[in-house]
């Protein structure tokens, strides 16, 4: 027996289609193309274009932008992405006709997973665990107040110091207070790598 | 000294992908322990491309792994070698000669029994890289499993692969004989009859309504399964949550629970220690990643005191410094 664990979902989703909107139609019906998302990447996706002879010249819709909108059949409303044409790329005999490499404008957690879920051969706990990752990365990082606190501490010292030095003595008692408030923003920047070193014994064996 | 059988001696750092610092997190660890005051042997489970001496300055180990596997050397305590730092002594790898690098399951069997009879308090074994056979059956006979990683996309990816491999492995070694269920985790049922698990959970629930007893013996199973995570070269808050990541997935399509060991800042000074072939937690007086080892130590210390099996008391054992109250009762599962 082979350790075929990593078993991928045998079938697409056949509730969801799939179709493209090049930018430029004329028409006042945008005719879509259907395609079918074969990868995705952080931000891009790979589609195949199964009928792409409808279209004499592919290649100078690349960098262009598009549309690519994701329906479901059981009566939501379409989610359209906005994108752009990264590349094309025609295949060879046993390949499919055409591939399409778009890169996504600020696609949202959401729309990558309704993408991820589109996938067709995808193992369940892999793509589990690029979501997870994908939010990781999207959640807002916890020091950025201790930065913002620093720059704010730097700006009221300049100015504390500027005040106490140039200022004139009405002002001087501010210059203080600005002075003293600039330095605890800079004292919590230097003071956060210690807390970093060690982590409180809550933090120990929990998630994070 | 007193050995109490009940103690997690033998603890295995694993994590699939090379280059994650394997070598160096069972080498700081072992030298936290030290510190500590326990006995501590650390061995170089990397049978292809051993490199733990190196880096504790050994240069020309006069006798290795290869040397018990290949019966040059008939007791594994005969190829312990002593290091400079006090409290450590260490077991090196082999380099691939003689065919040590796949040693057969006799020989696998002749070293892991031995390994529990090492005169220390603590074995750490280094295992290598890769998800092989050998890789893993090392890691899963070890009580003490630690799934070491970085918080690199490719890390996490090859970490969750290596404790997945790990865990079928166990489960298709612990139902050898047990078709049904063989077939259940590897082909994901019987299409026929319209079972289809996507994960483990799917499959505890399938042996719940059809098996009560076959589901008793996966949930003991699973639950033995015990494992640690610890991430390193951290440098960053986001880098911290890298184990959420992977204790989810596990969690979700593996149904274990893994507990956050801890974590191990990223440490600059560590390259130049090796440069110097200079145990790094001797190279510079206050190492950034040594004060996250020490932290892990300590926790390491408490979880081997842990009751294993069904016995949920806590013991406590009188070769021991750490006051009883640091004994932590396993994580409630759901």
């Amino acid at each position: 027996m082979t350790l075929d664990q990593f078993k991928p979902q045998a079938e697409t989703p056949e509730s969801f289609v799939l179709s493209l909107e090049l930018a430029g139609q004329e028409a006042k019906t945008p005719r879509l193309i259907p395609v079918v998302i074969r990868n995705l990447s952080t931000g891009g996706v790979t589609l195949t274009v199964t009928n792409p002879w409808d279209i004499s010249d592919w290649e100078r819709y690349r960098g262009e932008a598009c549309v690519l909108r994701v329906e479901e059949p059981g009566g939501g409303a379409p989610v359209n992405i906005r994108a752009t044409i990264a590349w094309t790329r025609f295949g060879g005999p046993s390949q499919p006709p055409l591939s399409l490499g778009l890169q996504l404008i600020k696609p949202s957690g959401e729309v990558m997973r309704r993408l991820s879920n589109l996938l067709p051969q995808t193992s369940q706990d892999i793509k589990k665990l690029w979501e997870r990752y994908d939010q990781v990365r999207e959640a807002p990082e916890k020091s950025d107040w201790v930065h913002r606190c620093y720059i704010a501490g730097l700006g009221l010292l300049l100015s504390g110091l500027v005040l106490q030095f140039v200022g004139s003595p009405g002002y001087k008692g501010w210059g203080w207070v600005l002075w003293l408030l600039g330095s605890l923003g800079i004292a919590a920047k230097i003071a956060r790598p210690i807390w970093q070193k060690q982590p409180s014994r809550d933090q120990m064996g929990r998630t994070l | 000294m007193r050995m109490n059988s009940n103690r997690i001696k033998l603890w295995s750092v694993g994590g699939g992908k090379g280059g994650i610092g394997k070598s160096l997190v069972t080498l700081g660890l072992g030298v936290a322990l030290a510190r500590l005051g326990k006995k501590v042997i650390l061995i170089d489970g990397d049978l292809g491309g051993a490199n733990l001496h190196t880096l504790m300055g050994v240069r020309y180990p006069h006798v290795t792994l290869e040397h018990f596997l290949t019966k040059r050397v008939s007791l594994l305590e005969d190829t312990i070698i002593e290091t400079g730092i006090e409290g450590i002594n260490l077991i090196c790898g082999a380099d691939d000669l003689m065919g040590a690098a796949n040693p057969t399951f006799a020989q696998k069997i002749r070293l892991l029994q031995q390994i529990e009879a090492l005169p220390a308090q603590y074995v750490l074994f280094d295992q290598g890289a890769g998800t092989s056979y050998n890789t893993l059956d090392f890691f899963n006979f070890s009580k003490g499993k630690i799934a070491l990683f970085t918080s690199q996309t490719t890390s996490l990816q090859n970490a969750y692969g290596f404790i997945k491999s790990a865990l079928y492995r166990k489960l298709s070694r612990d139902f050898a004989k047990d078709d049904e269920i063989l077939k259940c985790l590897y082909q994901g049922g019987d299409g026929g009859n319209g079972n289809n698990f996507d994960s483990i959970h799917d499959l505890l629930e399938h042996f719940k309504t059809v098996n009560p007893e076959k589901h008793a013996r996966l949930s003991q199973a699973l639950w033995d399964f015990h494992l640690f995570l610890v991430v390193n070269m951290v440098k960053s808050n986001t880098d911290m949550k890298a184990p959420e990541i992977i204790r989810s997935v596990c969690q979700d399509f593996l149904n274990i629970q893994p507990d956050l060991m801890g974590h191990v800042l990223f440490d600059p000074g560590v390259e130049a220690a090796i440069n110097h072939m200079v145990p790094f937690p001797l190279h510079q007086k206050k190492s950034k990643a040594m004060v996250g080892l020490e932290q892990i130590a300590l926790t390491l210390v408490r979880q081997s005191r842990l009751p294993r099996r069904d016995s949920r008391t806590c013991e406590a054992h009188e070769d021991e410094d750490l006051p009883m109250d640091t004994c932590i009762p396993y994580p409630s599962r759901s």
